[in-house]
């Protein structure tokens, strides 16, 4: 019996679906950790919504500025640089056609030719990723819905969408064939970097774009109508043709039109299916193996590694992390200058040069030694078997990256300074050394924080999440507050930087001693470093909303005062669910006692406060039930916080460092009343000396009140009673 | 020199190491043997204070094997059973990086590093990035970095475990060697005719729990085995016999 020689692209591209669905639905089904297609699903859903509701919004401007041709024109730009994006992306970063995926392994080794796998992958992706062209469905939803066009114009959106992913798909598997079959393995490597650095710059071309089109898509519009020539020929305008049609009511011409899109599309399949054929298989076997594609060994140059060069070393060998490290940097921040904020408003004074240069050097240490453990995934016993402790180990690590990554601010800031508008010399200076120290430091936080959110134990995980990204570009933007703000502000958000790096750090060494114990590093964890985000939160959050209460003036106050109510309990919800991570030790006095000392301590700083006159006659709070209400509420959500997180962790790790008892309780309570003093700086912007003292007396009694009876109970009803004493008094 | 007392780990409802007693002598070469998923790896990685202890303890040469963990280092030298290494160090600048770790001068790092690439066979590769090993020179590299410190006590999980003939030879060769220089080795291994020739005690684990221990000679009185019954026979009767649940066997202590 003669057994077929291969697969048909369509059979592979129906058991492709058939695979990648039944994956998808069990992913759905999964408990824990395995439940990330739930959340992909979600977001991609999300995602899509806003991208409909904010491309509608901004082309329903482009429709009443100009006519029906530069309404066409502005659709081709947006569909053309998505087009472009996803193309570029795919072929630098798929591996559908490169060998050592244990995918393409299984697939290879059964009757399937490389030309039916091109075809079948590509062809099932049209179906199983929707989002496979960068949202370009979406956009042309939107288009239909402010067009007005007929329902008909739905499907006819969703056929061009598939169209142009298969086009892409097979583009992009065509590119990667090329590259294995006509470059040499050791140059290889070279090839797929310069593969990713044009996707880089042309998803930068996509923000760019995206983001001219949702600031000012007039201004846009109007200058694309006398590029409607050019564009006519561009692929984004066989994208846009069938729309543009249906929009100018020739659904004959719209057909054609979708019908030229899918012959193009089987263009790129049948091109693809022959430059695969062309191809063979020879060679298959090494393609995108790293032993194949590595660079020579490099001769001995007589310096020794050591912990802290090991990684820049490493970084330096593997050329394709070097161009992301170097590229990435400055594609966000050249996005950031030319998409958004423009360059003479990027380089108009010295504040914003120096959050400039300290954004190029956050982004460098979010892809440089925030991924530091992703570098250690599976050789990390090398270093957790040798006799040196862990915190000296990372802190070689963050000391080499501080170099690099405070060389690179300070030289960023060195070239901005000279094309910016000329500052006093001790300003730059003093800007300039801001900027290195904070570039410098930031090494620190990534370091601590990668090591904080690792888990080494379990192989399928990345090391470092989207999560411990996010957090750290947080906490890394609060330097921007001490780069521009005024002097309180600076003092402040230096001050409440410094600990979170300090509280990270530590969390980071005590994380990195378990990371490759799989039940440890699960056990839920109530440390510092979570009290740290969300005294940054709470203060970005009062801040903005600070920020808004001045513009809104006081027509607005009462809605402003219920969202700072809403943040607070949002923020205590989220420390009370901490809290029940680890319960707590039991406290050192009975309720009634507590009760007792938190009314005293509370009645004796509201006496205080009322007697040195920062409180009280006009400035005081109304005294209607539910503003009452709120406040005690507001109050038991800060505590939940200030004493229960921040006061209770800090006061165990300083017992941890050997601190007598006594000694951890008070000076977590002073922690803490300095910690309070700094939100409510950062958090109202302008405040006055009255407002910040008030605020610390509160602080102070609430401190106290937990170090003496270490009941958060305690706290809450002092400082309940130093507020209700500063205004019934 | 080696000893764990009640020690224990689980990982969520699976308890991968159960109450392990365990004492390992000066000098003494331990066969640590059982089935795939018994807890052999688990119990090693406890003894290198990778992973916590949910309960009981291990010490070596005195250092708590979870407290004092930087300390026990000093001493103890550490194979994996999968080593992976820094794709884009040579493997002279992995052994250079991990002498510099232990604390020696890089005059002392370059003739140790050097001696042992030489010794283990790792010859003009040493100067090759190790993402293009193979597996043997991996392994090899790995037992160089474990030996780098001259340690006193030796722990190999699985040594020979995916290398050809010939690199399990020359991988037995190095470890009787080490055993001969009066070294402590605890020794984890499938090949049972290879832990009969190189240990001097045997320890079989099976679901986390010591079923026997001792030398391959008290197991055959123990288990009222003939005299020519070889090592993998006892295994198989000691490991069956307790997978049917009988937890004494025939002539079990």
């Amino acid at each position: 019996m003669n057994a077929s020689p291969s697969l048909g692209a369509g059979t592979l591209a129906g058991l492709f679906v058939r695979s990648r669905l039944r994956s998808f639905r069990n992913g759905l089904r999964a408990r824990g950790r395995r439940r990330q297609p739930i959340v992909i699903a979600i977001a991609g859903l999300v995602t899509s919504l806003a991208y409909v509701g904010l491309f509608s919004q901004a082309f329903s401007v482009v429709v009443a500025s100009v006519d029906l041709a530069g309404q066409v024109a502005a659709l081709t730009v947006v569909a053309g640089a998505l087009a472009l994006g996803s193309f570029s992306a795919k072929a630098a970063s798929s591996e559908a056609v490169r060998a050592g995926s244990a995918e393409n392994e299984f697939l290879l080794a059964r009757p399937v030719s490389l030309a039916a796998l091109v075809a079948g992958r590509g062809l099932a992706d049209a179906i199983t990723d929707p989002m496979g062209a960068l949202f370009l469905f979406p956009v042309l939803l939107s288009a239909a819905l402010v067009w007005r066009l007929s329902p008909a114009a739905w499907p006819m959106a969703v056929a061009i969408s598939a169209a142009v992913q298969v086009s892409i798909s097979m583009l992009a598997y065509a590119t990667q064939l090329v590259v294995v079959r006509a470059i040499a393995p050791a140059r290889r490597r070279l090839v797929w970097m310069g593969l990713r650095l044009c996707a880089a710059l042309a998803l930068a071309g996509v923000w760019m774009v995206g983001t001219w089109v949702l600031r000012m898509p007039a201004l846009l519009a109007a200058k694309l109508v006398t590029a409607g020539p050019w564009l006519r020929w561009t692929p984004g305008a066989l994208i846009a043709a069938p729309l543009a049609a249906l929009a100018r009511g020739e659904p004959s011409w719209a057909l054609a039109s979708l019908g030229l899109l899918w012959a193009a599309a089987a263009a790129a399949l049948f091109g693809a299916m022959a430059i695969a054929r062309r191809a063979g298989m020879g060679g298959w076997e090494e393609a995108g193996a790293p032993w194949a594609e590595a660079a020579p060994a490099p001769r001995a140059d007589g310096r020794l590694v050591t912990a802290a060069t090991k990684d820049l070393r490493l970084i330096v060998r593997d050329r394709g992390q070097l161009l992301v490290l170097i590229a990435m940097p400055a594609i966000f921040v050249g996005v950031q200058i030319f998409g958004a904020a423009g360059w003479s408003w990027s380089t108009g004074n010295l504040a914003r040069v120096s959050c400039l240069a300290y954004s190029l050097a956050l982004y460098m240490a979010t892809i440089g030694p925030l991924t530091h453990m992703q570098a250690e995934r599976r050789a990390f016993w090398i270093l957790r078997t040798v006799p040196v402790p862990l915190g000296r180990l990372l802190a070689a690590k963050a000391r080499a990256w501080s170099v690099v990554v405070g060389g690179a601010g300070l030289l960023v800031f060195s070239g901005l300074v000279l094309v910016m508008p000329s500052s006093s010399g001790a300003a730059v200076l003093s800007a300039g050394a801001l900027v290195t120290g904070g570039a410098a430091a930031i090494s620190f936080l990534a370091v601590g924080m990668a090591s904080g959110g690792a888990d080494l134990s379990d192989e399928q995980s990345a090391a470092v999440g989207p999560t411990t990204i996010y957090a750290f570009l947080l906490v890394g933007s609060l330097y921007n507050l001490v780069l521009t703000g005024d002097w309180a502000t600076r003092v402040s958000g230096l001050a409440l930087y410094l600990f979170a790096t300090v509280a990270y750090w530590r969390a980071g060494v005590a994380r990195a001693e378990i990371c490759m114990d799989a039940e440890a590093v699960r056990t839920p964890q109530l440390r510092i470093a979570e009290g740290a985000t969300l005294l940054i939160v709470y203060s970005f959050g009062q801040r903005g909303l600070a920020a808004i209460d001045m513009a809104v003036g006081t027509e607005g106050a009462a809605a402003i005062a219920v969202l700072r109510l809403v943040l607070v309990l949002v923020v205590g919800g989220v420390a009370v669910s901490l809290l029940r991570r680890r319960p707590p030790t039991p406290p050192w006095r009975g309720r009634a006692s507590s009760s007792v000392i938190g009314v005293g301590l509370g009645a004796l700083v509201a006496l205080l406060l009322a007697h040195l006159r920062v409180v009280g006659g006009p400035a005081s709070p109304s005294r209607a039930p539910l503003v009452w209400l709120g406040i005690a509420a507001a109050l038991a959500a800060e505590e939940a916080l200030f004493r229960g997180v921040v006061q209770r962790t800090v006061e165990e790790d300083l017992e941890a460092r050997g601190l007598r008892s006594w000694w951890a309780r008070l000076g977590a309570a002073g922690v803490t009343v300095v910690l309070g003093g700094i939100a409510v700086v950062l958090g109202e912007g302008h405040t006055t000396r009255a407002v910040v003292v008030a605020v610390a007396g509160g602080q102070v009694a609430a401190a106290l009140g937990r170090a003496f009876t270490g009941r958060l109970g305690a706290a809450w009803i002092a400082r309940l009673a130093a507020v209700s004493g500063a205004a019934f008094f | 020199m080696i000893e764990t007392v009640g020690l224990g780990k689980r990982f969520g409802d699976t308890a991968a190491v159960v109450d392990l007693d365990l004492r390992v002598e000066a000098g003494e070469v331990m066969g640590f043997l059982g089935p795939n998923g018994s807890g052999k790896t688990t119990t090693i990685r406890l003894l290198m204070g990778l992973l916590r202890p949910t309960a009981g303890r291990a010490a070596i040469l005195g250092h708590d094997c979870h407290r004092d963990a930087v300390a026990l280092k000093r001493d103890v030298g550490y194979l994996p059973d999968e080593p992976f290494l820094y794709p884009y160090l040579t493997g002279l600048e992995t052994l250079e990086l991990v002498g510099g770790l232990h604390g020696f001068s890089a005059v002392e790092t370059r003739r140790r590093a050097g001696a042992l690439a030489e010794r283990l066979g790792l010859g003009a590769a040493a100067r090759e990035y190790t993402v293009t090993y193979s597996l043997g020179m991996k392994k090899r590299l790995a037992l160089a970095l474990a030996l780098i410190h001259e340690p006193r006590v030796l722990i190999l999980d699985e040594p020979t475990n995916g290398l050809d003939p010939a690199g399990a030879r020359q991988m037995r060769a190095a470890i009787g060697e080490y055993a001969a220089g009066g070294r402590t080795i605890f020794l984890s291994t499938h090949l049972l005719e290879a832990a009969e020739r190189l240990c001097h005690r045997v320890a079989i684990i099976r679901a986390g729990a010591l079923q026997a221990v001792g030398t391959p000679d008290e197991l055959r009185i123990r288990f009222a085995s003939a005299p020519g019954t070889t090592l993998e026979d006892l295994f198989l009767r000691v490991t069956e016999v307790e997978a049917t649940g009988n937890s004494k066997g025939p002539g079990g202590s």
